[in-house]
């Protein structure tokens, strides 16, 4: 044992630049993998960890307050075997002014932030103790930049009273402020004169013994309807949802750095069986030695494992604490949202797995070329003193022929000499374009998503009105404005389908709403009444295809409603439906929209257009500039997409760099042969240049394709997260400027690693390595 | 008694009179070792009276006196033959005398003058060489594997004065290093 | 006219700590058409020396010109660019690349040189012929004897005519009737016209062929003889003597 130590450490002192490399690149990848995998199994705890603690809902029902009383309200929980009843509490809606923009939440009428069911940690302030005093979810104060003590007003009321802000809570339910919409709460008596005029409804929240599944809960929500008049229950939501909305940003997360991951550990693999290739190769004389001092086979081969599992360690030991320290900013993200004490959430037993599998996988990938060296005869391996000379290019060589410059015929000949070392490296460059190359489609694909429903590049400008301010006015004030060439209005309500449990989001559009650019991934855009376009995890779970009707239902009204088309909107998972303005208005009474969408004629100035629709009304209305709205999980997804990217780069720049190294040391000699010749250093270096050229042009060849392909792939599942078909206007996302874009960068990048090997085989002194015999 | 033996040898060949025999081991020799004929005379008297040769009858236009070798003649070259030589080595005293002396006296000395003695091998060294290359063309095998052998000895005495060059150079430094 | 090579005060000293230098003052003159022996033990120089004229070392102080090129001041690629042309050199381990015949191997100079294709082919089958390796032109170097090799290997130090031909211990890892062929041929190609240079410690190989021997020691000039040529006999060179036992 202590021989073979000796043996390995006394390599990795000499190769200190091999060993680096490979240090840097498991570490690159161990990371990637960590952190992939701890988000994934870590994702739901800190969900599952408040929710306990705060006596989460697991249900949350609204009854139409002219339908039902509270008492009945409150009788409820035994009717559906609930263990615990929160409620039921007064609701409604507010709208604060917050300069230029406007921003809703619910309302919500509560003396106590205690109870059995939904508790409220009080984080900051106070709870209010009476009229003038509100409470805030904490996500949304920091989101808005509230703080205890500000005021606020409210702008939903013609009124527009004023509130202080006395206290912030962290409420289980709430998600982030961007995802989910916020409650603000008042005492009970200061909300009749906050409350709106129509839409009241008591909310009711209810605890189930044990862990209630979807269809338990949508049991209890069917004996509720059952039990009331119809349409009094105007909406329900089951904590399954919220959390998985809530982690939704790291469950794509987790996709995304899973298929890299394995990129990266593959990358890694290809790169340590070349080295020790490499190493076996260049060390035929030494390894015959130790066989003859008395090695055996397997000896040998432990020794050069050693050799990179030394490294190899040390990088997936970084790398493995690196990756579980990355995770816990992402998922301090959501404990922070759920109002938990920072607590460090990850898993040692996923840490201790994940090193075992990365050294096994670095153990397989050098035993097999190791093998190799513990089948030498070490006699002839002294004797020989150095490997059969590669062979591979001759043909190369001879095509070539006289044809093209010596430097460049010797390096595109050399590239291919080994075929094994060729194929590992040419892999590797694959796979960092095929990853770059996805990063790119996968951000123009995000940015094309987010387009179609801030609809930026169709409509300039969005308007939103208060309910004080009557569509009339804002209708007015739009058709007035000389630069105004379109507006589509939209409304939105919940509508009961029939085979669903919650109630789906439903949007009226008013005015000619396909040009708003919606995908349309099967079918049409609804063209007249009765007709609707949904996502595709609607119509999966509602059970309907183009072509079928269901009954939508919503304030006592029903609508027979006929699907013709599927859509992409990743709003609610893919839970939305979309219907032209004459069958909204069959279904919502005194419909009117609330936002309106304005497209400009050619040449206006947005931003000032935006002003002058703004000052007619500061207060009721919100103007926003479409092109301006950023989407901070897709913020997120994209950065940690274009950091991987550059990781992989980086991986497959490390592999090239090593076969360079490698392949020059080997050559040392015929090169100084060369040099005495009379080349000079520019022509070793393109000699140098060429070899890592034409395999790094190979990978970049196939890995363009390759990653497109992957892209596809991986945008599928992507969108099968959010509840979507993958719409073809993301699928066609590439240029071919980038397609061929990328593959020129890899070979530039490639050569750029090639370079300083190559600077150094140029600049090696003919006598010393000639002599050296 | 090489000499004798050689005498011998030339006339276990074949038969030859005196005149034939000085002629022959000169030219044999290379005219690097002359006899007088007086010599030869004694020496085959000797021989003859030693039993080994035999008057063999008139040879040559001038009717000389010529000899053969008896049984016990060859036996007796065959001998010699078979006895390895096993003489003290041979050195010029010449350069050797000068060596120590100048050992003596100092290092100064014995580098001009190794330098020098350098030189006179080198130029001996090619013209044994270029003799050598001649006797090979003019098919004298017996001369050019003499000439073979001078090569040999003076390459000898070359790397002979390049070690005592090399140790003279040694011995100064080491003297230079000390003193340090 | 000037020498061809001149070797002006040449200092070459290696920084790996001890007190000798490789190559320490020295100075040397080495016309066209010379050809010249360079001796001396181990560590005397000579391979420094010939490396310094052929371009691939640089003098620490002083200075090498061959040509009319003054080595030290040379950039690198100025240095390969004047091994191509101004140069060949012979090395004793024959150094030819294993991948390619003995043809492409012997244009290779040409090749770097950017020569056109023709003139060099031609010129190679002249040198092949010239070396008597013109069956052996398409075979690979493994296949070849050492002798052969090595003629490979002087008709790609000639194939661009150098001014100087340097070998160094050529005939080193060849046997005896190689080594006195290769010997020949260099003399012969001298007779022609070429200046050779050669480095070896064979003292018998470098008299009988070289017109000058130039003797190293310790990095400095020990002795530097012109060789007459000989008129003597082998009388006046040898003696043979016995002793005279009684009997």
């Amino acid at each position: 044992m202590r021989a073979l130590l000796t043996k390995a450490l006394a390599d990795l002192r000499r190769r200190r630049l091999q060993s680096a490399v490979v240090l840097v690149i498991v570490f690159l990848a161990s990371g990637t993998a960590t952190l992939a995998l701890t988000l994934m199994a870590q994702n739901s705890s800190p969900y599952d960890r408040a929710f306990q603690t705060q006596h989460g809902a697991h249900l949350i029902v609204w009854f139409d307050a002219t339908l039902v009383t509270r008492q009945q309200a409150a009788a409820t929980g035994s009717l559906v075997g609930a263990s615990a009843v929160g409620g039921p509490w007064s609701q409604s809606n507010i709208t604060y002014g917050l300069g230029t923009a406007k921003q809703s939440t619910n309302l919500l009428a509560r003396d106590d932030p205690g109870g059995p069911v939904s508790q409220l940690r009080v984080v900051a302030g106070r709870w209010a103790s009476g009229p003038g005093e509100i409470v805030l979810t904490r996500s949304f104060a920091d989101a808005y930049g509230l703080r205890v003590g500000d005021t606020v007003r409210d702008v939903a009321l013609a009124a527009r009273p004023r509130l202080r802000v006395v206290g912030e809570v962290v409420d289980i339910d709430e998600g982030t402020a961007e995802l989910t919409s916020q409650t603000s709460w008042v005492t009970e008596d200061a909300f009749p004169r906050l409350a709106m005029a129509t839409g009241l409804a008591y909310q009711v929240e209810y605890r189930f013994p044990g862990t209630p599944d979807a269809a338990e809960l949508s049991r209890a929500i069917d004996r509720l309807k059952a039990s009331l008049p119809p349409t009094a229950v105007t909406g329900s939501l089951t904590y399954l949802t919220v959390r998985t909305v809530f982690g939704i940003t790291n469950a794509i997360l987790t996709n995304v750095l899973l298929a890299f991951s394995v990129f990266a550990l593959g990358a890694s693999a290809a790169i340590v069986v070349n080295l020790i290739a490499g190493i076996v190769l260049a060390g035929y004389r030494e390894i015959g030695i130790m066989k003859a001092v008395g090695y055996t086979p397997a000896q040998v081969v432990a020794v050069l494992d050693l050799e990179m599992l030394a490294p190899a360690a040390a990088g997936a030991l970084l790398g493995v604490a690196g990756g579980t320290l990355l995770s816990q900013p992402l998922l301090e993200q959501s404990a922070h949202a759920l109002g938990l004490p920072p607590e460090v959430s990850y898993s040692p037993v996923l840490d201790l797995a994940a090193l075992a599998a990365i050294l096994a996988l670095v153990a397989v990938a050098a035993t097999l070329p190791a093998l190799r060296a513990g089948r030498l005869h070490p006699v002839r391996a002294i004797a020989v003193g150095a490997a059969p000379a590669a062979s591979g290019g001759l043909w190369l060589r001879r095509v070539l022929g006289g044809r093209a410059p010596r430097p460049l015929a010797f390096g595109l000949g050399e590239a291919f000499a080994r075929p094994l070392r060729g194929t590992l490296t040419v892999l590797a460059v694959l796979l960092g374009v095929a990853t770059v190359t996805f990063a790119v489609g996968s951000h123009a694909s995000l940015d094309r998503s987010l387009a179609s429903f801030t609809h930026a590049g169709r409509a300039q400008v969005q308007v939103t009105r208060q309910p004080a301010y009557p569509d009339e006015s804002v209708t007015a004030t739009l058709d007035a404005q000389p630069e105004t060439a379109r507006v589509v209005g939209i409304d939105g309500t919940t509508v009961t389908v029939s085979g669903l449990a919650d109630p789906v989001t439903t949007f009226g559009y008013r005015g000619d709403s396909s040009s708003l650019g919606f995908f349309i991934i099967s079918g049409r855009w609804f063209q007249g009444p009765n007709e609707a376009v949904a996502p595709r995890a609607l119509l999966r779970d509602a059970h309907l295809a183009i072509g079928d009707t269901f009954l939508a239902s919503n304030a006592g009204r029903s609508v027979r409603v006929r699907i013709v088309g599927e859509t992409y909107d990743i709003r609610n998972l893919g839970h939305t439906l979309h219907v032209d303005w004459s069958t909204y208005e069959q279904l919502q009474p005194d419909p009117a929209p609330t936002t309106y969408f304005v497209t400009l004629g050619p040449g206006a100035d947005a931003a000032a257009y935006a002003r002058r629709v703004a000052a007619t009304e500061p207060d009721f209305l919100d103007v926003q500039l479409t092109n301006a709205q950023t989407f901070t999980p897709v913020q997120i997804i994209d950065a940690v997409t274009l950091t991987l990217a550059v990781v992989l780069a980086l991986i497959a720049a490390a592999g090239v760099f090593n076969t360079v190294l490698l392949t020059t040391r080997e050559q040392a000699r015929d090169t100084a042969i060369l040099k005495a010749l009379g080349m000079t250093p520019a022509q070793v270096l393109t000699m140098v240049l060429a070899s890592a050229g034409a395999l790094a042009g190979l990978g970049g060849l196939l890995g363009a394709p390759a990653g497109v392909a992957v892209y596809h792939v991986l945008t599928a599942l992507l969108q099968d997260a959010t509840g979507n078909d993958v719409p073809p206007q993301t699928l066609d996302v590439f240029t071919p400027l980038q397609l061929v874009a990328v593959p020129v960068a890899g070979l530039v990048v490639a050569m750029a690693a090639a370079a300083l090997p190559g600077q150094w085989s140029a600049r090696t002194s003919v006598v010393q390595v000639l002599h050296a015999e | 008694m090489s000499l004798r033996f050689a005498i011998l040898g030339l006339i276990a060949e074949e038969p030859l009179h005196g005149y034939e025999v000085k002629s022959r081991f000169e030219r044999m020799l290379g005219g690097t070792w002359e006899v007088n004929i007086g010599q030869v005379y004694t020496t085959l008297q000797r021989l003859e009276r030693d039993g080994l040769i035999e008057a063999s009858g008139q040879r040559g236009d001038r009717n000389k006196l010529a000899y053969r070798t008896t049984p016990a003649g060859r036996d007796a070259f065959a001998e010699w033959l078979a006895q390895p030589d096993d003489e003290p080595q041979q050195l010029r005293e010449g350069i050797y005398l000068k060596l120590l002396l100048a050992t003596r006296h100092g290092n100064g000395l014995l580098g001009g003058l190794l330098a020098r003695q350098r030189a006179v091998y080198l130029q001996r060294l090619h013209d044994l060489g270029v003799l050598e290359d001649r006797a090979t063309r003019e098919g004298r095998a017996d001369l050019a594997l003499l000439l073979r052998g001078a090569i040999l000895h003076v390459e000898a005495d070359l790397k002979w004065v390049d070690g005592c060059l090399e140790e003279g150079r040694a011995g100064a430094s080491a003297d230079q290093e000390a003193r340090e | 006219m000037g020498a061809l090579i001149e070797l002006d005060d040449v200092t070459r000293a290696y920084d790996t700590g001890t007190a000798r230098a490789a190559l320490t003052n020295l100075r040397l003159q080495i016309e066209e058409g010379d050809f010249a022996a360079v001796m001396g033990p181990s560590g005397s120089g000579k391979s420094t020396l010939l490396n310094l004229v052929a371009g691939l070392d640089r003098p620490t102080s002083g200075r090498v010109v061959v040509d009319g090129c003054e080595v030290g001041r040379m950039s690198e690629s100025a240095l390969a660019r004047f091994r191509r042309r101004r140069v060949g050199f012979v090395f004793q381990f024959f150094n030819l690349l294993p991948s390619l015949t003995v043809l492409e191997n012997i244009l290779l100079p040409a090749q770097l040189a950017w020569s056109r294709p023709a003139a060099a082919a031609a010129r190679a089958r002249e040198l092949l012929e010239r070396l008597g390796i013109q069956e052996v032109a398409a075979r690979y170097p493994a296949r070849l004897s050492g002798g052969q090799q090595q003629r490979v290997a002087i008709a790609r130090a000639l194939i661009n005519t150098p001014r100087v031909l340097l070998a160094d211990e050529p005939t080193g890892a060849l046997d005896s009737s190689a080594g006195a062929e290769v010997m020949r041929l260099l003399q012969d190609l001298h007779g022609e016209g070429q200046t050779v240079v050669l480095v070896t410690h064979d003292a018998k190989l470098a008299t009988r062929h070289a017109r000058r021997v130039i003797s190293l020691l310790d990095g400095r000039l020990l002795d530097d003889t012109r060789l007459a040529v000989t008129t003597a006999d082998p009388q006046d060179l040898v003696r043979v003597t016995g002793r005279e036992v009684a009997g």
